[in-house]
């Protein structure tokens, strides 16, 4: 294997910590829903593709304007988790009792099938790729690394609305409603917060974020029907690599260092490759997790990783 | 025809898979999200020898199975120790993985796959149209019905309801629930190899797209549709949702492409909506065909239970089935068991500093004491439950310390619980029958093979169960549902179940909490009796009447230790026990 | 905090509207049915103890009455109103607030945080203010930590910051659940103290389930016996002074 230049692998790294960023986001959109409300919302994914295939959809084939159409995608994200949350995901789990997290989980991977399936089936397009042309993909060179406008817009975007949840979370009575469910569900009812409420909220916020990161991902990529499969992945790899309920700076982080490693084996490793190195440290991770549990003295993890 | 038995094929394969997964899901109560990617395990395997190794199909097929064996065997260790949320991503880890390592491996054909797979040729014979390929195909359909209906109707699925239904209570009957898990998990893993190199033959081809995560939610749909626990409603599961995209392009004239997203879209919210209105699929766990018939057959149903349900008279003379007889009174009894020194830290917390206590033969002892003295951890420690930090238990004069909890209540010592923890999707009887020791039928082997000596076992089995139900005096509720009872009743069946261990040493949790009077009675009843026979009984309690009552001395446990005993009267007279229960001036 | 209102102190016991009253309380813990039959109530201004061994049923009758809990049958009305059954948001309005046994506080956010979080549900920031700083006059350890992660404080701190969340409601009644678990017998009276000085200043009401018979005696004004499930005796706080031991009431 030659060993690549300098400039290659600062290229390897600068694609990875763009990636990274959007892997940080959805980690957190993804994250903070499973933190809160307990919900393994697997159909993120069907929220995502509505989000970025509708609006790219509506710009190319009904002559909607730009921002309107990403408006109403983003919004359909949002509309689409929220009724899942009331009318799926909770008379679910009521009925599940103590299976609830599995009960949830099938009846999300049912709802992602049938959601990715049901998009094709409405827009009945043979070619369902849609591009989303807003903005610009022309490259910038930075010492012989290039990335395109729309990295940095990406890169900026993310990591404002990391910040934005950040603070929202710390200084805003909202955002402490939120923790204090996170923290402790009964004390957060024994001073009157209505949790039920709460849990919708934060899937607001929640596909709000994957609603942003899927509108740059079909900037990026175009968007399909099934462009939520992938990202989907990523987006628990990070949250649970990270812990539940850390603090959206510290997702952002941990996502751009996935980034970063998945880019660097690029270098190393064929794109196949990469997916085994990815879903191989996820794998290590947690059997290193049984070990802990298993044998707590003799196994030592991270804090964060023992949630 | 031919397209009959394309489907017929397609319906087989699916069905084992189907099959298999119950077992592990419906029945085990195991999460494996990645069912399909067994199936990748096998039919990769005996592909790559079959295509690039050229071997013949009948090693290449035992490989094929071992490798989704072993796999499988793997996968069930971690999953021992992660929580549900855990379970789901190792297996959904576990089957990406293993998915692009096998298209990123060229020998493998990455996600082309490998082609060019032969007809499939047992002994000679080629079976090259499905019509021919059905006929191996079913026989070892059938095989695995066999294998996994043996499996899930015996004791042996019994104990894997238990754990399903509740693993600790099943540890404490004295079940080896690691050595079930594993096991379940490994030859679930190896017939699902089995679907996946019967698809290989059946396609003549591999690709990892043919076994990935949707391919498993569609083999999950078919447990959920058809009915978790019930393995002819995995067969139906299996024949629906394969047959939904033939029908929706035959009958209903649909395109392919649209047929295909039809059957997705359906299927899909089918999932969401059975989880929704209908969590037992359409098949309940219960339900058989002689069941149907009989239920036709059956009268109108009684009529539904009233809120104030009597306590039973217990009938104790019948039964049997008891310790060594009574001791002779005075003197001091043996020490059936004995603790010395218990100590346990939690962080900062002393829930034990150096607790010592005995239980005598024949008697009643109390452990009373103020709240959050640590009572029941002193039952866990025990029990085996959590591990103690120093200390030693003796029972029967033999050092048990650092034993586990199945193996110190196979020893002779059990507990109840708080929370009762009987299994409510099971009778009555099958509550009480599953802590009888020494059955034959929960060993696999036996209940495979030895299909008579089961069949003895089980009716001995019944036979002990129904006397201690005599014993307590429930022995008319015997083929009711145990969710059903009241909570009073419940108890009473825990107790029953907890004499079927045979255990020497009884340690109640509260066995007088949640219930009216006249149940604290017949508790009462049957503990004094039980003391007759000779059992070491210990109580915890907070109800000092009751202890007053029932306890032939009593220790006083105060932040981790026991600080004063003797019997309640004495106990009362001292004044530093009055200030530490409630405080004095 | 708003400026106490003694008038009612004077009036004798029998006249005293009734604050909460609980009628034949039936309720389950999971699936065990713990009370069978309860009633008990709490006048304006007073202070009254449930004592009884643990298990009988004396937190799941807080919880039902808050409402953590759905109570199977009986009423509960708070000056008047039927409450049965309703959920905790309710009842906060309704001017109740609870301090739990354990697991009371919200540990991994600041005192700060948990302080304004008892606040919940007032609108005004004012008032929220006032509230703060009447906590503080109390509690002044609260001021001091006040942007430290509450789970690093103490036993005894912990149990303040519960309190002082429980008074930043504003509340008329409080329900308070076993608050001498797990302190020493010094703590414990510095918490009675508080309790009883928060009931004559602010004309709180409470209701206090406790196992420590002895410690409370001197706040309460009157208490109820429970054993599985139903109350067994009632007496005011002088009759049980006089008692010689309390251990057949257990």
């Amino acid at each position: 294997m030659p060993i690549a230049s300098l400039t290659e692998t600062l290229q390897f790294a600068s694609d990875g910590f763009i990636n990274g960023a959007f892997y940080g986001l959805i980690g957190l959109s993804f994250g903070l829903i499973v933190a809160v409300t307990g919900r393994f919302h697997f159909a993120w994914a069907v929220a995502f593709a509505i989000s970025g295939y509708f609006a790219a959809y509506l710009i190319n084939h009904n002559q909607f304007a730009i921002l309107p159409a990403v408006l109403i995608g983003v919004a359909g994200g949002v509309l689409f988790s929220v009724l899942l949350e009331l009318l799926v995901y909770r008379p679910v789990a009521r009925r599940a009792g103590p299976n609830a997290l599995l009960g949830v989980f099938v009846a999300s991977f049912g709802i992602t099938i049938a959601g990715q399936a049901l998009i094709q089936l409405i827009v009945q397009s043979r070619i369902a790729s849609e591009p989303l042309n807003w903005i610009p993909i022309d490259s910038q060179d930075v010492g012989g690394v290039t990335f395109t406008t729309l990295d940095i817009w990406a890169v900026g975007v993310f990591w404002a609305c990391a910040v934005l949840t950040w603070a929202l979370l710390r200084f805003t009575p909202l955002g402490r409603e939120i923790e204090a469910v996170r923290v402790n569900p009964m004390m957060a009812r024994v001073v009157g917060i209505r949790t039920g409420r709460t849990y919708v909220v934060v899937f607001v916020i929640g596909s709000l974020l994957g609603g942003i990161a899927a509108i740059f991902f079909a900037m990026d990529n175009a968007a399909t029907a099934d462009m939520g499969t992938e990202p989907v992945f990523y987006a628990f790899v990070v949250a649970f690599l990270a812990g539940l309920g850390s603090s959206p700076l510290w997702i952002m982080l941990v996502g751009t260092l996935l980034g970063v490693v998945e880019g660097l084996s690029a270098e190393l490793f064929s794109p196949q490759w990469q997916t085994v190195v990815v879903f191989g440290i996820l794998l290590a991770l947690l059997v290193i997790k049984a070990a802990h549990a298993w044998r707590p003295t003799v196994f030592r993890i991270p804090a964060a990783l023992a949630r | 025809m031919e397209e009959f038995f394309t489907h017929a094929d397609v319906v087989a394969i699916f069905a084992i898979y189907a099959i298999s997964l119950n077992l592990l899901l419906g029945v085990a109560g195991q999460i494996s999200i990645a069912h399909a990617a067994f199936g990748a395990v096998g039919a990769y395997s005996t592909g790559y020898l079959v295509v690039i190794q050229d071997w013949s199909f009948f090693p290449a097929f035992w490989v094929g199975i071992a490798a989704a064996l072993v796999v499988g065997l793997l996968m069930s260790l971690p999953a021992l120790y992660l929580d549900v949320r855990y379970l789901i991503l190792l297996t959904l880890a576990l089957s990406t993985a293993l998915l692009a390592v096998v298209g990123a491996i060229p020998e493998l054909g990455g996600s082309y796959g490998l082609r060019d797979v032969p007809n499939l040729e047992i002994f000679g014979t080629t079976y090259d149209d499905p019509s021919e390929f059905f006929r191996p195909l079913i026989v070892l359909a059938l095989l695995v019905l066999a294998i996994c209906s043996l499996i899930a109707y015996s004791p042996y699925g019994r104990v894997l309801r238990a754990i399903r239904d509740d693993e600790l209570a099943t540890r404490g009957v004295g079940k080896n629930v690691i050595l079930y898990k594993v096991t379940v998990f490994g030859i679930t893993s190896a017939m699902a190899g089995l679907a996946g190199i019967m698809l290989l033959y059946f396609n003549r081809s591999a690709q990892p797209g043919a076994f990935d995560l949707a391919v498993s939610m569609q083999i999950i749909a078919m447990v959920v549709i058809g009915g978790a626990g019930n393995l002819l409603g995995s067969i139906l599961g299996a024949t629906l949702l394969v047959l939904l995209e033939p029908f929706l392009q035959d009958v209903v004239n649909m395109s392919p492409t649209n047929a295909a997203l039809t059957q997705l879209t359906i299927y899909g919210a089918l999932i969401a909506a059975f989880l929704l209105v209908r969590p037992q699929g359409l098949l309940p766990e219960s339900w058989t065909p002689a069941a149907a018939v009989r239920a036709l057959r059956r009268s109108p149903p009684e009529r539904p239970e009233s809120e104030e349900v009597a306590p039973p008279k217990p009938s104790p003379r019948l039964a049997e089935t008891a310790g060594p007889p009574p001791t002779s009174d005075g003197g001091n009894p043996e020490a059936v068991l004995e603790a010395s020194d218990l100590k346990k830290y939690f962080g900062g917390i002393h829930a034990a500093d150096g607790l010592s206590l005995r239980l005598p033969r024949g008697r009643v002892t109390g452990l009373i004491g103020p709240n959050g003295a640590g009572k029941t951890t002193v039952f866990n420690l025990l029990t085996g439950v959590i591990p103690l930090d120093e200390g030693k238990v003796w029972l029967h004069g033999q050092d048990i310390t650092g034993w586990t909890l199945n193996r110190i209540a196979n020893a002779g010592m059990a507990r109840s619980y708080q929370d009762v923890r009987i299994y409510p999707r099971m009778s009555v009887l099958e509550n009480v029958m599953i802590a009888v020791p020494d059955q034959p039928g929960e060993r696999l082997p036996n209940a495979l093979f030895r299909r008579i000596r089961t069949h003895e076992g089980e009716k001995e089995a019944r036979q002990k169960a129904l006397e201690h139900l005599e014993f307590v005096g429930l022995s008319a509720r015997a083929d009711k549902l145990a969710g059903e009872l009241a909570f009073g009743e419940q108890k009473v069946v825990a107790l029953a179940r907890l004499l079927a261990t045979e255990a020497e040493v009884l340690l109640l949790d509260e066995p007088a909490s949640g219930i009216d009077i006249d149940w604290v009675e017949t508790m009462l009843g049957l503990i004094a009796e039980l003391r007759e026979r000779g059992k070491s009984i210990c109580v915890v309690e907070h109800n000092l009447h009751v202890v007053e009552r029932i306890a032939d001395s009593v220790y006083f446990m105060e932040t981790g230790t026991i600080t004063a005993e003797g019997t309640v009267r004495e106990l009362m007279q001292q004044e530093r026990l009055a200030e530490v229960y409630f405080g004095s001036a | 905090m708003e400026a106490p209102e003694s008038t009612q102190a004077e009036a004798p016991v029998a006249e005293r509207k009734q604050l909460l009253e609980v009628s034949s309380l039936r309720a389950s813990y999971g699936h065990r049915q713990v009370l069978f039959d309860l009633s008990l109530n709490v006048g304006v201004g007073e202070i009254v103890a449930v004592f009884g061994h643990n298990g009988a049923g004396k937190t799941t009758m807080l919880n039902s009455i808050f409402g953590l809990v759905k109570p199977m049958g009986g009423t509960v009305r708070c000056d008047g109103d039927d409450i049965t059954g309703a959920t905790c948001a309710r009842t906060v309005r309704k001017g109740m607030a609870y301090i739990a046994a354990d697991n009371f506080i919200f540990g991994e956010l600041s005192v700060l945080d948990n302080l304004k979080l008892g606040a919940h549900l007032e609108s005004s920031r004012g008032l929220v203010r006032e509230r703060l700083q009447g906590v503080y006059e109390l509690f002044p350890i609260l001021e001091e930590r006040g942007s430290q992660v509450s789970s690093t404080l103490s036993g005894g701190q912990q149990r303040m910051l519960s309190m002082g969340m429980a008074l930043m409601s504003g509340p008329r009644l409080l329900l308070v659940d076993e608050p001498s678990l797990g302190l020493s017998p010094a703590l414990v009276d510095q918490v009675m103290e508080a309790i009883g000085r928060l009931a004559r200043d602010e004309s709180l009401s409470v209701l206090l389930v406790e196992q420590n018979v002895v410690r409370t005696l001197p706040v309460v004004d009157r208490a109820y016996f429970v054993r599985s499930g139903r109350v067994i005796l009632e007496e005011s706080a002088e009759e049980l002074r006089q008692r010689e031991s309390y251990w057949e009431l257990f």
